[in-house]
């Protein structure tokens, strides 16, 4: 019997090195280790999820279709910030349009990128249900967020405080965006701030209204950002200075061409034409995608006092301006 | 089988399980953040409970699990009884509960908040479809494998209708609809992550999904593993429970 157990235990053992080995021997080679030994140009992978401040990224992406000359860009959706920011940080992807809060958190919890530009500028707005005239009627209330980690809660804590509430006078809820109209529409929830074009949505279905834009509150206000992995832009500067190149000329043609820019936005989002008329409506800019220093502090001191950060990410190390200004001064 | 080996062999596996885990985070193949060593989780445990959470979310978690699970038994299990004693009525709706039973409830969500909202009740219903199906089948499963010599014996013996239903198929099948129920107890359990996504603000899955937010891996596998632990605890409840219930039966 006692053999039969250590028999047993044995092919356990035998077993989960197996396993264990399996697992390291999967490990994928990172982009950079092919960096000059091939002419083939590498392939660098960014996320994005289907929303208006990631316009300029799919507009890139059509205009410079295999025109790219020292990489291939493969756009990859997702559905969620979760599941994005877990492919950004472990390596699945190289970059992505990203919440800058939440490249923050990942760069406090030593996992570093690099914001090389923003998305847009400015355009989101508090949705409520047409019966609330102000700030004060949402006393009580459920309101809904997409999560604590993001500038809308900042501006929620900020809104009630200046219509003399705090964030406990209202029920606010965490909920994936795209749910957020039809719980306004059925009543579960009085309002909702969160990025577009899920307010325009709520807005054009006849039960919402916009009570208020978010650079009423925060002049020149950011949400989203290019991040990248920092080993990535060390292997392939050329690449990233190109990408970067077009990323700029993109926010400037969706300035210009706007109806033709939601033309293009079909073939990656499945969002509504009229839908992003309205949105625009409401003030989004991608003019100047160059992020500032005061952009991320303001980000940052804010986080921090609301206890969602720690505040000891030096925000000028995670700032790398030098490629989109760049990229400025070539199309200006 | 000797006692100390039912006992021994768990926790062997157990050990080895937390070494190669051990061992696979301390390798540095992947960042502390993303792969969390065993050491960080019971760490995460420490700042849960210091933070006073942590009974509190365990607690709401099992009211809405077996809020969700004990209806689906009273609903479940009249309804396989009926189904399964009428042989037409069965035949009419089966086609239907099997079109509706590999169905996710997660892919029902934007139904499920329409009519529910959100908050408890959600919850609540999501676990209820994951329990309802199994019970529900074993049921009628159970009502129409009841040996026919029974029946036949109790219609010859003059009992009516009622009097078979009642004191033959019910108990025959009752020890059948435990087994079932045992069944949904594991494949509600996992669903309680689903069932608090949707604008819950407390629980074992909303720690999970809060934790994922803040790229907290650490206290991910905290509620992966109390999930996993407090379902072993229920599984073995109720285990006893059905074995109490088999030898009053009269089921080895």
């Amino acid at each position: 019997m006692n053999k039969k157990i250590s028999k047993i235990i044995l092919a356990m053992v035998v077993l989960v090195l197996a396993l264990a080995l399996a697992g390291c021997g999967g490990k994928k080679t990172a982009p950079g280790e092919t960096e000059g030994q091939a002419k083939e140009k590498p392939v660098i992978k960014i996320g994005y999820l289907p929303v208006t401040h990631h316009l300029p990224l799919v507009v890139a992406d059509k205009l410079n279709k295999d025109k790219y000359q020292n990489f291939e860009l493969e756009l990859v959706k997702f559905s969620s910030w979760p599941e994005l920011t877990e492919a950004l940080n472990s390596g699945q992807i190289q970059g992505a349009m990203h919440m800058l809060e939440l490249a923050m958190l990942s760069a406090e919890r030593g996992i570093p990128g690099e914001i090389l530009a923003l998305g847009h500028r400015n355009g989101d707005v508090f949705t409520v249900a047409p019966e609330i005239k102000s700030i004060k009627d949402l006393k009580g209330k459920r309101v809904a967020i997409p999560s604590r980690m993001s500038a809308h809660y900042i501006l929620l804590n900020q809104l009630l405080k200046d219509n003399g509430l705090t964030i406990d006078d209202v029920q606010w809820v965490e909920m994936p965006p795209p749910d957020m109209p039809a719980a306004l529409a059925r009543g579960d929830i009085k309002g909702y701030l969160v990025g577009e074009p899920f307010g325009a949505k709520a807005v054009l279905g006849g039960y919402g209204k916009m009570l208020l834009r978010t650079q009423d509150l925060w002049p020149n206000w950011v949400c989203c950002g290019l991040v990248m992995n920092p080993e990535t832009i060390k292997a392939y500067p050329g690449a990233t200075q190109e990408f970067v190149d077009s990323v700029a000329a993109a926010g400037n043609f969706i300035e210009s061409n706007r109806s033709e820019a939601i033309k293009i936005a079909q073939d990656y989002m499945k969002i509504d034409e009229k839908i992003w008329a309205k949105s625009f409506e409401w003030g989004i800019s991608y003019a100047d995608l160059k992020p500032t220093q005061e952009d991320l502090q303001k980000l940052q001191t804010n986080l921090a006092a609301l206890k969602l950060l720690k505040g000891t990410v030096t925000t000028d190390k995670m700032l790398n301006d030098t490629f989109v200004t760049k990229a400025y001064e070539k199309v200006k | 089988m000797k006692r100390v080996e039912k006992y021994l062999l768990p926790l062997v596996t157990f050990f080895i399980l937390v070494a190669a885990w051990q061992v696979t985070a301390s390798a540095g193949l992947y960042p502390s953040q993303l792969l969390p060593s065993p050491l960080d989780v019971v760490k995460g445990v420490a700042e849960l409970v210091g933070g006073g959470q942590l009974w509190p979310y365990i607690g709401v978690s099992l009211l809405r699990y077996f809020g969700g699970y004990l209806a689906a038994a009273l609903v479940a299990i009249p309804l396989g009884l009926v189904f399964g004693w009428y042989s037409k009525l069965w035949l009419a709706v089966d086609p239907l509960m099997q079109v509706l039973r590999p169905i996710s409830p997660i892919a029902w969500f934007p139904l499920i908040s329409l009519w529910f909202g959100i908050g408890d009740l959600p919850a609540v219903v999501i676990i209820f479809l994951s329990a309802f199906y199994p019970i529900l089948l074993t049921t009628v499963a159970a009502v129409r494998n009841v040996d026919p010599v029974y029946l036949k014996v109790a219609r010859n013996f003059g009992a009516s209708e009622s009097n078979v239903l009642w004191q033959i198929v019910v108990p025959a099948a009752f020890p059948y609809i435990t087994m079932g129920m045992h069944i949904a107890l594991g494949s509600a359990w996992a669903f309680l992550v689903a069932g608090e996504m949707l604008g819950v603000r407390s629980g074992l899955g909303y720690l999970i999904i809060d934790s994922r937010n803040f790229l907290r891996t650490d206290l991910v596998l905290v509620g992966i593993l109390l999930i996993g632990i407090l379902g072993l605890i229920i599984d073995r409840l109720i285990g006893r429970a059905e074995k109490w219930v088999h030898k009053q039966w009269g089921v080895v």
